[in-house]
């Protein structure tokens, strides 16, 4: 598990990129889902709200489905992934 | 702003008469009736949530007759964005001036989380136009209670043809009860067939990454975890979804 400064650190790059992507909680989760992600939409919630840890793996498809959505907008995709943020 | 009209609902009078009820299948004390029975069963598999929406409306405004003039429905919070609305004949011209932007009687419940009760029409003045409106269509007051229907937020407004008065709330519960139990069914059903709708869209997506990650672990000889984090690199770099890259790997055999 990685340490409580970078569990804080994703969440507030995903709340951030989530916002500024205008992504509900819904369409999030079908693009986590559809990057590689295997949780149900509540623990998700959980994940998010910091309720449960984040796993780099889980971090990693919640960014992807940021990025896709902002892609789709015609935007950048610029959330880092987890070995960008400092990870390892 | 002067608020002075708009009073808590348990502030309304409480004392024992009651109207007399026309019409054979409307209980005097909004139990379920005939048209209640209605609600019962309605069937959330086979028919749309607008319908379902119409027929919560329609049965509360049959159940409390004469009471009320017309009945409206707001739903908020669905979870794909934006609001559903539903409101019988009489409350539809009146309905609309309700909003998120311009507010009213049914936004305020919910988002204060209790009825709003509007007594006198011509003294309140938050929301004139429906005010208005509503004078001009002979309603006496309007009274807008939020439905226990979490996670969504919704509110029946009652417009009442008679002044407010005792008993009142009474009548009005098990109407209230009902409607919060159909209106939150009906929303959780279709968000499961959303749901149901994305897993299928998702999948066949996953299948084809699936497809790609396979043809970088045979190519490269590289594990399943660094063919994905590839895949995901090239994303990245290109500015393309994930899935894109992934056709465009298993269609021409390259990644850009």
């Amino acid at each position: 598990m990685s340490s409580p400064q970078l569990q804080a650190l994703m969440r507030q790059t995903l709340g951030g990129a989530m916002q500024g992507a205008g992504l509900g909680a819904d369409d999030l989760w079908r693009g986590y889902v559809t990057a590689g992600g295997s949780e149900l939409p509540g623990v998700v919630d959980d994940l998010l709200a910091g309720r449960q840890a984040l796993e780099p793996d889980q971090y990693d498809c919640l960014a992807q489905a940021i990025n896709d959505h902002a892609v789709g907008l015609g935007q950048s995709g610029a959330v880092p992934y987890f070995h960008q943020l400092g990870g390892s | 702003m002067r608020r002075g009209a708009s009073l808590r609902a348990e502030s309304y009078p409480q004392s024992p008469d009651r109207p007399a009820t026309e019409g054979g299948s409307s209980s005097r004390d909004g139990r379920i009736g005939d048209s209640g029975v209605e609600l019962l069963r309605v069937a959330y598999h086979a028919t749309p949530l607008a319908s379902v929406l119409d027929t919560v409306v329609r049965s509360a405004e049959t159940r409390l007759r004469p009471l009320v003039r017309g009945v409206g429905l707001v739903v908020l919070r669905t979870g794909w964005g934006g609001e559903l609305r539903a409101a019988t004949a009489a409350a539809e011209p009146l309905e609309p001036l309700q909003s998120a932007v311009a507010g009213g009687p049914a936004f305020e419940a919910i988002t204060g989380g209790s009825p709003v009760v509007i007594a006198d029409l011509g003294e309140e003045q938050r929301w004139p136009k429906l005010m208005m409106a509503a004078r001009r269509a002979e309603i006496a007051a309007i009274l807008a209670v939020p439905l226990d229907a979490e996670p969504v937020g919704a509110a029946l407004t009652f417009y009442l043809r008679g002044g407010l008065r005792s008993g009142l709330s009474g009548e009005l519960r098990p109407v209230i009860d009902d409607s919060s139990l159909v209106v939150a069914n009906a929303v959780a059903f279709a968000r499961l067939e959303l749901v149901a709708a994305h897993l299928k869209d998702a999948l066949e997506s996953r299948d084809l990454i699936g497809q790609a990650k396979g043809l970088l672990m045979a190519r490269r000889s590289i594990s399943s975890e660094k063919a994905f984090a590839l895949l995901r690199e090239t994303s990245q770099r290109t500015n393309r979804k994930l899935r894109d890259v992934a056709q465009g790997l298993v269609e021409s055999g390259e990644l850009p």
